[in-house]
């Protein structure tokens, strides 16, 4: 329970269930006029986000729990846990989706509004569970929860209308469609999302069985939840499945290889649900689990003398999320999108969270100092609440682009800088900071990162510092291409969406800027304090960091001189394989239709044809058959002669007494 | 200790009794009345039935087992009662509930259907809707196996019946296709169930005295392995689990769609329950040796109907298909012998009751206002029937585990029994249960989402064109009654899983 007197728990059950209302209300007034919809749902928004600030102002420096008694006869409970993390995370979780949603009231307008509204705050008050959930299986809850919504909202243009498709219609690799339309994206979601669900379902069974319970307290470090779990999986020789179970649900959540396929093509939901899933819900799910978790298991491994083998399989992880990093940003460079452009960016800006989170976790357990953990934590948190604002506002920006120009490709943009300052500004802000420019939020939270994958050691740190100069270099060819570059081949005209839309992304942008003029010292200061870490500078690395960015801005720049790589490509068979290998995502989408969907299509058709097509002739035709033509023989049996019964009669009954002697005698061994 | 409690008045008897007494004043009066008066009087008895169920629920989770007064000893089968306990208030729950909602149902559906039949007759089907249904909810009253033997003929022969006059395609053959299968499988427990009875008795809830379980394994060790053989084949078939499988998709594609709702579902799940209380329950020993060999088959029942319902075009066959995965996720919890993998089973009973109920009916609706069952024309039908694709999406919701559906509770607890048994298992068993059940739950997300898709989303179909868009309130208000039922046990599942613990810690051992 929280502290007496305190109201804080009750604050934070509003900010879980306000959205969750709203989602039933509008549920409940679905035939009312689209605003009805989407002010109910706003409004829902609203009262979370304003109860989840001041929980957060009230709350942040003491632990706290609201829990009610679910299934108490199977140690499952309803709770709520309050501290740091989850309070921080809760504000920008509901404030987020609170600016998100006032966006979307007029970009979604009247076609399909309760539906989307209905899904909508159901996303987010499904996000807000899992963040303040204190019990695996209330975490469940909101998981799957984000799962289904994202789902609706991702095939939320149902009719799969062909503007918003991914991929360009008619590209194939490797005889491969690479275009998807928003019902197919839908399905790769869940799909993709969901297989993993499965492993973690299944090692959330595993802790429930040991612990005996659900609740998270008892995983705590200090209580001795964790411990046994470790102890017991490790002497049942089944460690290093556990902990990749454990963490698969968030990995895939999160859009992490080979999973950040179903992240890619999400972007056939409607820009402002890009916006959703990329900025405040489902993907940071995955990296907050690792936040959230990490440092427990990181302990329970050192204690259980466990330290080599945890970090053997944290350092797999760590590889994994490096990997994703580079692959995806190299995608971004070549992609035509602009969504998708701002897709690949996400999946690898989340894999630094991961992999600062999962590097201290080596350093930690290779060097047997547990605490050291938090470092990765502080620079995976740093980077989760930065990236979560500026791109919001990217997405939000990119909506009103799409919108205006009727395209989502970039390539039909150009000097809309004239048409629409505002939307150049927020941009630019924002992309400033993805770029990690000095002293843009994201220069703060991304040196906090790749301060603590330095951690684990040189590679790791030059993968970073190579991913920066990628990220730099194909946010700043993005806007170029869109705001500056003059147009491709026809006159482009834009202009700026109304107040509603625009106001959300500027402050947005704002924000980018302005959480990086208030880092050093101020929130610094509070994120260090609240996960109890104590971080120092470090700049030499800062000043690599710094100079990485540089060197990708001024990549992504050549575009200003005039310069057109398109041109050389082309000339190049070399060059034209590459742009190929990147356009078409690394070929990694063909390899899993080749080797698993198209395969287990034939699979399924196969058996069809084969086994179920012998087991139903069998019984339907043979027994039946069969049953006939012993009918027949039994009847040429029968002919009349009592010589032939008397002989049939004595074979019968030698029959039933071996028949007797084997179940009965036989038995009592006599 | 489980307690017992009698009742003051056969409330039992009466939950069973009225819904038959109503078919058979539908059946007497039969066109003196109107369609809408018969729906009327039978869905009564079935809320009154519901209303009693759910009246006992504070009792049963009081730690009372439930026991009606009237019970009679029959020499050398010993004595027939009728008991609710955890496990079975859950079930009776749902068959009622079901029964409530697919009643109300029928009556649109029924008229399109005598409509192409050339027929009206009201009476007769819901006489033997009603016999069909209070037979199951006989079954999971029962205290002995011969009693849950005779209660299962009862349901056997009026869904034959229904399938026969009312049914689609070759229907008479069907039905009797049908019928057979279901006699073998009835014959097969029936054989099991007394090799075990003239040794060791046919009750496992005796009033007065408490659960009696691992009767069987009193018999020689061969006659036992007879026993168990015959019990487990007979219920396998009974629950459609891989291999006697085959029949499920002819019986439950081309019975009347009302009651293909019911016998999905409802039905075949029963098949489940005997096997908890009577192959679990009087042979606990040698369903633990087993469960590795049960473990793979209920895997394989997950995957393989999963991908036949993947293959399907049409929409009944499709659902059928996944009628079998599914009892692969019952039967996994069975095969777990743990008692949280019980539980799952049994929720996801429950849970796959109202799922696939919901999703048959819609299969109706769409067979009433579409006109056809091939999904190839169907897509983009969302757009016309908004109610029937969103009841859709829930419905599938509930058979693949996602909140806000009693799914998510279901799956989670057979996996939490599926890792306790793997833990306890072998590390190797940890790892192949680790892939089958993500390939599992792959596969039945897979079929789920790509066939609402092809019935509901994309591009519109051919069928598109004629469908119509009126969508009826009596089609649709009942099966958002059970989306609600199931959204609302998801909420508060206490009541049901505290007294479930109790009875399956008398399975199992322990707690």
């Amino acid at each position: 329970m929280a502290e007496p007197g305190t109201y804080v728990g009750e604050l934070v059950l509003t900010a879980v269930l306000a959205p969750y209302m709203s989602a039933l209300l509008v549920l409940m007034v679905h035939r009312a006029d689209w605003r009805v919809s989407a002010w109910t749902g706003v409004a829902g928004l609203l009262v979370s986000a304003v109860s989840s600030i001041v929980a957060f102002m009230a709350g942040m420096h003491y632990q706290g729990e609201y829990t009610v008694a679910w299934m108490p006869s199977l140690g499952i409970y309803f709770s709520l846990r309050l501290d740091f993390l989850s309070l921080i995370m809760g504000v920008v979780v509901s404030v987020l989706s609170l600016l998100i949603g006032i966006y979307s009231v007029e970009y979604i307008g009247s076609w399909g509004a309760p539906r989307y509204w209905v899904f909508f705050t159901f996303f987010v008050g499904s996000m807000m569970l899992l963040v303040f959930a204190n019990d695996l299986f209330t975490l469940l809850v909101g998981w799957e929860g984000t799962g289904l919504a994202s789902y609706a909202l991702i095939s939320f243009y149902y009719d799969d209308r062909e503007s918003d498709w991914v991929g360009d219609p008619g590209r194939k690799a490797l005889g491969v469609p690479m275009w998807s339309p928003p019902t197919h994206s839908g399905i790769r979601a869940i799909v993709f999302t969901r297989l993993a669900d499965a492993a973690m379902l299944l090692a959330i069974g595993l802790i429930h069985y040991v612990v005996g319970s659900t609740y998270m307290g008892l995983l705590e470090p200090g209580r001795d939840g964790f411990l046994k779990v470790v102890e017991m999986v490790y002497s049942s020789g089944i460690l290093v499945p556990f902990i990749i179970a454990f963490y698969l649900g968030a990995l895939a959540k999160s859009a992490q290889f080979p999973f950040h396929e179903w992240l890619v093509t999400a972007m056939t939901g409607p820009a402002p649900v890009s916006a959703l899933i990329h900025a405040a819900t489902m993907v940071k799910a995955g990296v907050y689990f690792a936040l959230r978790f990490t440092p427990w298991l990181v302990v329970a491994l050192a204690s259980a003398g466990l330290a080599s083998i945890g970090g053997m399989v944290m350092e797999w992880l760590l590889w994994v999320a490096l990997l994703t990093a580079f692959m995806l940003a190299s995608m971004a460079v070549v992609a035509r999108e602009l969504k998708l452009i701002l897709a690949y960016s996400t999946a690898s800006q989340l894999s630094y969270m991961f992999a600062a989170v999962f590097a201290a976790a080596v350093f930690a357990l290779t060097h047997m100092m547990p605490e050291e953990v938090l470092i990765g934590v502080y620079g995976g948190l740093s980077h989760l609440v930065s990236h979560a604002v500026f791109k919001a506002a990217m997405f939000l920006c990119a909506g009103a682009l799409i919108h205006a120009v009727h395209s989502r490709y970039i390539t039909d943009m150009g000097g809309l800088r004239k048409h629409m300052p505002l939307t150049f500004t927020a941009m630019l802000l924002a992309g400033l900071s993805l770029a990690a420019l000095p002293p843009f939020s994201g220069w703060w939270s991304k040196d906090a990162a790749v301060y603590a994958i330095s951690l684990s050691g040189k590679i790791a740190t030059i993968m970073a510092l190579v991913t920066a100069v990628l990220t730099a270099a194909y946010t700043v060819r993005m806007i170029l291409y869109v705001f500056t570059r003059a147009p491709h081949d026809k006159e482009v005209h834009g202009h700026e969406p109304s107040v509603l839309m625009w106001a959300p992304y500027l402050v947005l942008g704002i924000a980018s800027i302005g959480l990086g003029l208030a880092w050093y010292p101020f929130i610094e200061y509070m994120l260090a304090e609240g996960i109890g870490v104590h971080v120092k500078l470090n700049v030499a690395l800062m000043v690599i960091g710094t100079v990485s960015a540089i060197v990708g801005a001024g990549l992504g720049s050549v575009y200003l001189l005039g310069f057109k790589p398109w041109e050389l490509i082309e000339a190049n068979s070399f060059l034209r394989a590459l742009h190929s290998f990147l356009y078409d995502r690394w070929y990694i989408n063909a390899l899993i239709y080749r080797l698993i969907v198209y395969p287990g299509h034939g699979l399924a058709h196969g058996i069809k044809a084969t086994i179920e097509y012998a087991i139903d002739t069998g019984y339907h035709s043979v027994v039946p058959r069969l049953m006939v033509s012993i009918g027949r023989i039994v009847r040429s049996i029968q002919v009349g002669d009592v010589r032939s019964y008397l002989w049939l009669y004595f074979i019968g009954l030698i029959v039933l007494g071996l028949l007797a002697y084997y179940l009965v005698i036989g038995v009592m061994g006599v | 200790m489980v307690e017992e409690i009698v009742l003051g008045s056969p409330l039992l008897w009466y939950t069973i009794l009225l819904p038959i007494i109503a078919g058979t004043f539908s059946l007497v009066a039969g066109k003196a009345l109107s369609p809408k008066a018969h729906a009327g009087i039978n869905g009564l008895a079935w809320l009154f039935s519901l209303i009693a169920i759910t009246a006992l629920i504070p009792l049963v989770y009081g730690g009372f087992v439930v026991v009606d007064p009237v019970a009679v000893s029959i020499p050398l089968v010993g004595v027939f009662a009728l008991f609710v306990d955890g496990v079975s208030i859950v079930m009776a729950l749902s068959i009622a509930a079901v029964s409530l909602a697919v009643a109300v149902y029928s009556y649109r559906y029924m008229e399109h259907r005598f409509e192409e039949l050339g027929i009206e007759q009201w009476g007769l089907y819901y006489f033997l809707y009603q016999l069909f249904t209070a037979g199951m909810l006989g079954v999971v009253y029962a205290n002995n196996t011969i009693l849950f033997y005779l209660f299962l003929e009862l349901t056997l022969i009026p869904s034959f019946l229904l399938i026969a006059l009312y049914g689609y395609g070759d229907r008479v053959r069907i039905a009797l296709l049908y019928l057979v299968w279901t006699h073998v499988g009835a014959g097969l427990f029936l054989l099991g169930v007394i090799l075990v009875g003239f040794t060791a008795g046919f009750t496992y809830y005796e009033p007065g005295y408490g659960y009696i379980t691992g009767i069987g394994e009193q018999l020689a060790i061969n006659l036992q392995n007879i026993a168990f053989m015959a019990i487990v084949l007979g219920l396998a078939i009974k629950a459609a689990l891989f291999g006697f499988h085959i029949w499920l998709p002819y019986a439950h594609a081309e019975a009347p769609t009302p009651v293909s709702a019911l016998l999905s579902p409802l039905l075949i799940g029963l098949g489940i329950y005997g096997l908890l209380r009577v192959a679990v329950g009087f042979f606990p020993s040698l369903w633990i040796s087993l469960t590795p060999i049960f473990i793979a088959w209920s895997f394989i029942t997950m995957i393989y109907g999963g991908l036949l319902a993947y293959t399907q075009d049409d929409v009944k066959r499709f659902l059928a298909y996944s009628s079998v995965s599914q009892m692969g996720y019952l039967f996994l919890g069975l095969a777990t012998m743990s008692h949280i993998g019980f539980i799952g089973s049994i929720l996801h009973y429950v849970s796959h009751a109202v799922g696939k109920a919901i999703l048959f009916a819609v299969a109706g609706i769409l067979i009433v206002l579409v006109h056809t069952r091939d999904m190839r024309s169907m897509g983009g039908l969302a757009q016309k029937l908004n109610y029937t694709a969103s009841l859709a999406l829930i419905g599938f919701l509930f058979l693949v585990g996602i909140p806000p559906t009693l799914g998510l509770l279901s799956e989670y607890l057979i996996a939490r029994g599926l890792a306790e048994w793997a833990l306890e298992y072998s590390p190797q068993a940890f790892i192949v249960v680790l892939a089958a059940f993500i390939a599992a739950v792959a596969v039945s997300t897979i079929y789920s989402f790509v066939g609402f898709r092809r019935i509901f989303l994309g591009k519109p179909g051919p069928a598109f064109t004629k469908a119509k868009a009126v969508e009826h309130p009596s089609l649709v208000i009942p099966l958002l009654f059970l989306a609600a039922l199931g959204i609302v046990l998801f909420l508060f599942p206490e009541p049901f899983v505290a007294p479930m613990k109790m009875v399956m810690a008398t399975l199992v051992g322990g707690a």
